[in-house]
């Protein structure tokens, strides 16, 4: 087959910018420690109320018995509950988050708090709310017609404003 | 180039070494443990699994039919039920609607002593039936005054500052209930939706899974209660000319 000269300088040269470009992503993904969310961990979605961790009145705030700030929540149509969270500041907080329903995601303005909501999943992330204030945390993922309501509030306290509960498992 | 440290600083816990995990699980899992001496009892034990699901797909109308003649006394033939009662009428419920209150009134995530003893005796096939017959009736027809604004602004656009997100997103632009089992409202007899708000708002009704209802119904006022009610009462099936 006959190609012409110009014509495989093109081929040639999108070939090698499509493999720079990868080159880049992959580079900048190494050297700013981005990666996806591994924590794979299932967890029944139907019966997500049943669960012991994701029960109705086990969401929220605890310390666990290492001083791990852990949150509890869970994302179902069309909300976030707690729906008032309210947080220390300058610490280190673990989110654990599960749908009850369909694919959600959750997204805190103004703070690098987000991540996908899966159904089947429990989702893990770690970090630090370094402002005071009240944050708005919504769904950032369509998951149906009230998806545009699907909102509740963060509230980051000043950390020596914050009392902790006591923490679990430990002495009571 | 060195990992930069941000102020909005993301670490992956799973991703730490093997040592780390287990570590992680083993405290995990003691927290559970901590967690579980607190554990009450769920709002409700209704799972939408496949056997639930099926239950429902595989309900009889025609038998379901007889069996709601039990119905009749308080929710009124065919499922409308008279206006000066405090009944919800049950014609054109969501079959999943009914069917998880009577399943939470069977094990008392919801309580009342006249339907715990109905659902008591009823079989689960037996209330799939009859949910499934009272779904296939046509919505209660239109009653009450024309809607408030105020009301028809809650129902559609909700309220942001408040959190309240509109009643439409769960229950239908028409009332009309959405899968699985948020229950339809349009025609609703007024003084019972009243009364579901109020029970939910001072908690004597629980049976919300994760509070939704409880947390809106708090969030709102006696006065815009009262106008939702008449609201939903007014989209009603459209009478007939």
């Amino acid at each position: 087959m006959h190609v012409d000269g110009t014509e495989k300088k093109w081929v040639i040269l999108s070939f090698l910018m499509a493999f720079a470009m990868m080159g880049i992503l992959t580079a900048y993904a190494i050297n700013y420690n981005i990666r996806p969310p591994s924590n794979v961990e299932t967890v029944d979605s139907n019966a997500l109320h049943l669960t012991k961790e994701f029960a109705e009145d086990n969401l929220g705030l605890k310390v666990l018995a290492d001083g791990t700030v852990t949150v509890t929540m869970v994302a179902a149509r069309y909300g976030f509950y707690p729906q008032n969270l309210k947080v220390p500041s300058d610490t280190s907080i673990k989110f654990r988050l599960a749908s009850a329903d369909v694919l959600h995601g959750v997204h805190t303005a103004g703070t690098n708090m987000n991540t996908m909501v899966v159904p089947g999943y429990v989702s893990e992330l770690t970090t630090t709310f370094p402002h005071v204030g009240k944050f708005p945390m919504f769904c950032n993922e369509y998951c149906g017609l009230g998806h545009d309501y699907m909102w509740s509030r963060l509230i980051v306290v000043p950390k020596d404003q914050f009392t902790l509960p006591a923490p679990q498992g430990g002495a009571q | 180039m060195t990992y930069k440290t941000t102020r909005y600083n993301i670490n992956f816990s799973s991703l730490k070494s093997p040592f780390k995990k287990s570590l992680q699980f083993a405290l995990v899992s003691l927290a559970l443990l901590g967690a579980n001496n607190a554990f009450s009892a769920a709002s409700s034990n209704v799972v939408w699994n496949s056997e639930t699901r099926a239950l429902i797909k595989n309900a009889d109308i025609e038998k379901g039919k007889e069996e709601a003649k039990i119905c009749d006394g308080c929710h009124g033939k065919d499922g409308t039920a008279e206006l000066e009662d405090n009944f919800p009428s049950l014609a054109g419920q969501l079959a999943e609607a009914t069917y998880k209150q009577m399943m939470d009134y069977k094990d008392n995530t919801r309580g009342h002593g006249i339907m715990q003893n109905f659902a008591n005796i009823l079989s689960k096939e037996s209330i799939a039936n009859i949910s499934v017959y009272y779904s296939k009736q046509a919505l209660p027809t239109t009653k009450g005054e024309e809607p408030t604004a105020a009301a028809i602004k809650l129902a559609k656009l909700g309220d942001g500052d408040r959190l309240i997100p509109p009643c439409a997103a769960c229950h239908g632009d028409k009332g009309q209930g959405a899968i699985v089992d948020v229950p339809a409202l349009a025609g609703q007899n007024p003084s019972y939706f009243i009364t579901a708000m109020q029970r939910f708002k001072s908690g004597t009704r629980a049976n919300d899974i994760y509070n939704r209802m409880r947390l809106i119904s708090s969030s709102l006022t006696d006065q815009e209660i009262d106008e939702l009610a008449n609201y939903y009462a007014f989209i009603g099936t459209p009478e007939e000319e």
